[in-house]
């Protein structure tokens, strides 16, 4: 019983029974079979970019240009589909990956290389990379649904054993994820300049380039956000998921990951995900609950990075009582 | 020493991108034109609008397109953040401008006492489109149609729809063969749902009161729940997508009527791949409709959305440059009774509208009733909107 | 060397004084208005573009001194617009029902230092990080007054908000005098006073702050009330340019513009260093900038990604602001030992 309780994960857990004994009472429509499957499909979306700033998150830094990368990068295969007839899916996402992780490069070079605050440097990115898909958009033309064959779609919306892809390619990416997490010295670096830079870089982890590589990589399951994005809704803007970092950033802490870095459990990402997804739709299917969305949401985050530091004190304490009690 | 030039590097690439940025945007025509062989003199007509996506720019290049062709010179300030204080500054930097007539299309009901003002002071005429401003900040109001009518027509194609009756074009506002079509229904009571904008879209809720009052009428009692299912999408694909999916799975109702401009293709993007009865119907740009129905197919036209409805933008945008041209030129001033001619334009023959009373003390102009598209004459329209 | 601190001639502290951050920004600052002469002269000659360019810059002005409090302890606040919506709607709906703006007024500026306190009560006591708590903090607040206000919009305000924006004082706009003396008012509280160096040390080193005796917490809290109370004032401003209109969106994006003028104006987000007179050049850098911008042709879209640019130079170079000093330094340094060795 201890052991369950001492589980950093109950909390999440415990929200998430409660959302759907909730939903059994309070919307059983909940439970259609074709619910789950848009639901989960339509929030994938969140899914990537919490992953995303997970990896930023843990290195200390934060990064609030995730969707400028997503909008840019489905735009950009877009229209890249549109004006090279014949190019295959593979080279595209292949291409959107890569455009990710270029924009992850400059959010990287400008937080770590130059100094400058994580906020303030993403910010800065995302408005300048937003501004170069409004251009290329032809002055912020939307795509359209046409543009798109069943090709291109069936990234997203083919099914394979009667799951969209889009699903599968989200639980690829969170395995890799956690594989990544817990088995390469990568992460490790990217864990220990989260904690403590100067210890680091004593320590002699190359805090720069170990924080760049973190916005590489973030970047580019961006970038292949964007062309799922693009591939499921068959249409995108230059400002299409506009405020989705929020959520995202919100996900990743209710998931765990400490704000100030150092810290992330893919377990707890994933359980966050799913959370945040049935408060979504939890919210839109209760007439007249949309209008606290906002505020749910400021709670939601408020609470979670409370009971983040609570538990976080409260382990260190136990963890002192025991090496007393060792002793 | 390697940062100290970089820093410096950094100053003079702000200052050279700023100049160069300056040059650039000083040659450019897309926002601001001249009529050809004018000067400086000439008066400049502008236009503000909500906000720089495609469905408002339709509206921008009605004015722009008109003023062209009859060789007013124009200026676009629209802005790029749908909100009033964007607005209210890029007014002013018209007043500091110096043009002579102003059309806005408010972002917000309030918010533009001062600036208006200001603006009035100045000698600028001023007019609103679409959504108004107070009466005495405008000569006058174009509607494109009335909310009155937006809302009831909307209404009607639901209802129409959810009976599965087709659109008849020698009954275009359809109370004729609503009428009969409900006499004739005997089925369980049909239920409306609605997917609108934000919370807090004036022009939605305007057009959700219509509604309420159109149902309340004799024709529908047994037969329509007068309570409809309002959902919120926001004017967000994503979000209304996950309207559109809640009411999928909640399988309760029997159309969907979308009253914000994201909502028809987040419905269909939603339904695809499922055997839902749900219809949708509501506003769209054809060119949407057509270009959204994700192959082009017959099919969805007749599995999803029967009919849809818009008002002309294109025109709607001539028509204020109309009426700032006659307010500053002639004299025009909105009053009710007097009367507006549009040039002919375009595809568009000469037009004479008389100004009316608004419900709001002001006076408007409007344009004439909601077009409804169905698959026969939706091809058609896309070309202009 | 003789040790201890190097006497300077008056030439070379003249000299430090003109490179100086505050110094590049005023330089910026004429050189824009310059670019704008040259290139409009019609329009910056015309009377009153300069008040109608200042105007309409500086309705978020006093969240811009209050965040430099706050970027000075290295902390942020993005909660600022989102208070000020609730000082809007408290004064608004207290006025509404027949209130005196003599009431009204100091009762939204109270709610207001209370949601700074609520801010700063989980930053300093709760040790929640700022950054995540001010976001939250603002989804809650302008929720809020969504769910309070709904649709509808408030529209009675005292008839003082529209003048403070709009007017003008034996030629100067009445904003701008207000803000001056505000400044002042800030420059007093951070040279002067135990509380201003207090802030700087805290933004410093926070740890060793706290272990020098300091009541960090006691400090970021008033900070943050400090900064409530400036978002309230802001309302002020704000509405007024709006000529007294305000609903729940009001304001919404306008705290990462308060952020970017803060930054621009050499406060760094990391806290410890930065002064009030760079921030308040900063927001008339601003003003100009973005009028100038679309007064040369350039559209909204544009010049926002202009402005994000823009940002994110300027904080690269205040990052290396204290390296262009020291490489200064250091390059003196050389010069003079190369010349003894010989």
């Amino acid at each position: 019983m201890k052991h369950v309780l001492k589980n950093r994960n109950l909390g999440l857990i415990v929200g998430i029974v409660v959302m759907l004994i909730a939903a059994w009472f309070l919307t059983p429509q909940f439970y259609g079979m074709s619910t789950f499957a848009s639901m989960i499909r339509n929030n994938c979306v969140y899914a990537f970019l919490a992953v995303a700033e997970m990896l930023v998150i843990m290195s200390g830094a934060i990064d609030l240009s995730g969707p400028s990368v997503l909008a840019f990068t489905a735009c950009a295969t877009t229209l890249l589909y549109r004006n090279i007839p014949g190019i295959p899916m593979s080279v595209l996402i292949l291409l959107a990956i890569l455009m990710g992780v270029f924009c992850g490069v400059l959010s990287g070079l400008v937080t770590f290389y130059f100094d400058v605050q994580p906020m303030i440097a993403t910010l800065g990115t995302s408005y300048i990379i937003r501004g170069i898909t409004y251009f290329m958009t032809g002055k912020g033309q939307q795509m359209l649904p046409n543009y798109y064959t069943e090709e291109f779609k069936r990234i997203a919306t083919g099914k394979i054993l009667g799951l969209y892809n889009i699903i599968w390619v989200t639980i690829l990416i969170l395995i890799l994820a956690g594989i990544f997490l817990n088995y390469r010295q990568q992460a490790r670096r990217m864990l220990a300049i989260g904690s403590n830079k100067e210890s680091a870089q004593v320590a002699g982890i190359n805090v720069r380039l170990t924080g760049l590589k973190g916005y590489m990589i973030a970047g580019g399951i961006c970038g292949l956000a964007g062309i799922m994005y693009a591939a499921n809704y068959s249409m995108c803007l230059y400002s299409s998921a506009e405020g989705f970092e929020m959520t995202a950033i919100a996900t990743c802490i209710l998931g765990g990951a400490a704000i100030t870095g150092g810290e992330a459990r893919i377990s707890g990402n994933i359980l966050a995900i799913l959370l945040m997804t049935i408060i979504t739709v939890f919210i839109s299917m209760l007439p007249g609950l949309s209008i606290w969305a906002d505020a749910i949401q400021g709670i939601i985050i408020i609470a979670a990075v409370l009971l983040n530091i609570f538990m976080a004190k409260s382990s260190e304490r136990n963890e002192l009582k025991e090496r007393g009690q060792r002793m | 020493m390697k940062k100290r030039v970089l820093s410096m590097l950094m100053v003079m690439a702000l200052g050279a991108g700023m100049l160069a940025g300056c040059g650039k945007s000083g040659g450019n025509t897309d926002n601001s034109g001249k009529a050809p062989g004018s000067d400086n003199d000439k008066n400049v007509y502008a236009i503000v609008d909500k906000n720089t996506t495609e469905w408002c720019m339709k509206d921008v290049h009605g004015f722009t397109g008109f003023c062209e062709e009859v060789g007013y010179s124009y200026k676009d300030g629209t802005v790029a953040e749908t909100s009033v204080s964007a607005q209210v500054q890029a007014i002013d930097e018209l007043i500091t401008e110096g043009v002579a007539g102003i059309a806005i299309n408010a972002n917000g009901d309030t918010g533009f006492e001062q600036i208006l003002k200001k603006a009035q002071e100045a000698g600028i005429k001023t007019c609103s489109y679409d959504a108004r401003l107070a009466p005495d900040q405008r000569v006058t109001h174009i509607n494109q149609t009335t909310n009155e009518d937006a809302g009831k027509y909307m209404l009607r194609l639901g209802v129409l729809a959810a009976l599965r009756c087709e659109y008849d074009e020698n009954d275009p506002d359809m109370t004729a063969t609503l009428k009969k079509a409900l006499e004739e229904y005997t089925g369980p009571e049909i239920q409306l749902g609605i997917i609108s904008a934000g919370v807090d879209a004036p022009v939605q809720n305007a057009w959700l009161v219509y509604m309420e009052e159109e149902l309340a009428e004799d024709m529908y009692k047994g037969k329509v729940n007068p309570q409809m299912d309002i959902k919120y999408g926001n004017d967000d694909v994503t979000e209304s997508g996950n309207q559109a999916s809640a009411f999928l799975a909640e399988d309760k109702v029997d159309v969907i009527i979308c009253i914000s401009g994201a909502a028809p293709q987040a419905c269909v993007s939603a339904f695809e791949g499922s055997d839902t009865d749900i219809k949708v119907t509501g506003c769209g740009l054809p060119s949407w409709v057509v270009d959204g129905m994700p192959s082009a197919d017959e099919d969805y036209w007749s599995k999803f959305i029967p009919h849809i409805l818009l008002w002309d933008l294109n025109y709607m945008g001539a028509t204020a440059a109309a009426v700032l041209e006659a307010a500053v030129e002639d004299g025009f001033d909105g009053s009710v009774g007097s009367k507006l001619t549009i040039p002919a334009f375009d595809r568009y023959e000469e037009r004479t509208l008389e100004v009316t009373e608004c419900d709001d003390g002001g006076t408007e102009v409007v344009i004439g009733a909601p077009v409804v598209f169905t698959h026969e004459n939706v091809e058609e329209w896309a070309k202009i909107l | 060397m003789i040790a201890g601190k190097k006497m300077l001639t008056k030439k070379q502290k003249a000299g430090r004084f003109l490179i100086r951050w505050e110094m590049l920004l005023m330089y910026l600052l004429i050189v824009l208005n310059l670019v704008l002469l040259i290139m409009r002269p019609d329009l910056y000659l015309k009377p009153g573009t300069l008040a109608s360019m200042i105007q309409s810059g500086l309705n978020i002005c006093p969240m811009v001194l209050g965040m430099s409090l706050i970027m000075m302890m290295g902390d942020v606040d993005v909660s600022c617009t989102a208070n000020m919506v609730v000082c809007a709607y408290a004064t608004g709906k207290l006025m509404e029902g027949g209130i005196p703006p003599a009431i009204a007024v100091p009762a939204g500026l109270a709610a207001c230092i209370v949601l700074g306190a609520v801010n700063g009560f989980l930053v300093a006591y709760m040790g929640m990080p700022a950054v995540i708590t001010t976001i939250a903090t603002s989804l809650l607040y302008r929720g809020m007054v969504r769910v309070a206000l709904g649709t509808n919009v408030l529209r009675v305000f005292p008839d003082f908000y529209s003048t403070v924006m709009w007017e003008e004082a034996a030629g100067i706009p009445v904003c701008m005098i207000l803000y001056l003396l505000m400044a002042a008012v800030f420059v007093v509280i951070l040279h002067k006073s135990r509380y201003g160096r207090a802030l700087y040390m805290i933004g410093n080193n926070a740890t060793t702050a706290e272990y020098s005796g300091m009541n960090v917490r006691k400090i970021k809290m008033i900070t943050f009330m400090i900064m409530g109370f400036m978002s309230g004032l802001a309302s002020i401003f704000y509405i007024g340019r709006l000529g007294g209109g305000a609903q729940s969106a009001t304001g919404n994006g306008e705290e990462m513009t308060v952020i970017a003028i803060t930054a621009l104006g050499g406060v760094s987000a990391a806290g410890g260093s930065g002064g009030i007179y760079g921030p308040v050049i900063a927001t008339f850098i601003m003003a100009v900038l973005k009028y100038s911008l679309s007064l040369l042709g350039m559209d909204d879209n544009g010049r926002k990604i202009f402005i994000g640019i823009i940002l994110i130079v300027a904080v690269i170079v205040t990052s290396t602001e204290r390296g262009i000093i020291d490489d200064l330094k250091e390059n003196m340094r050389k010069k003079r030992q190369a010349r003894y060795k010989n």
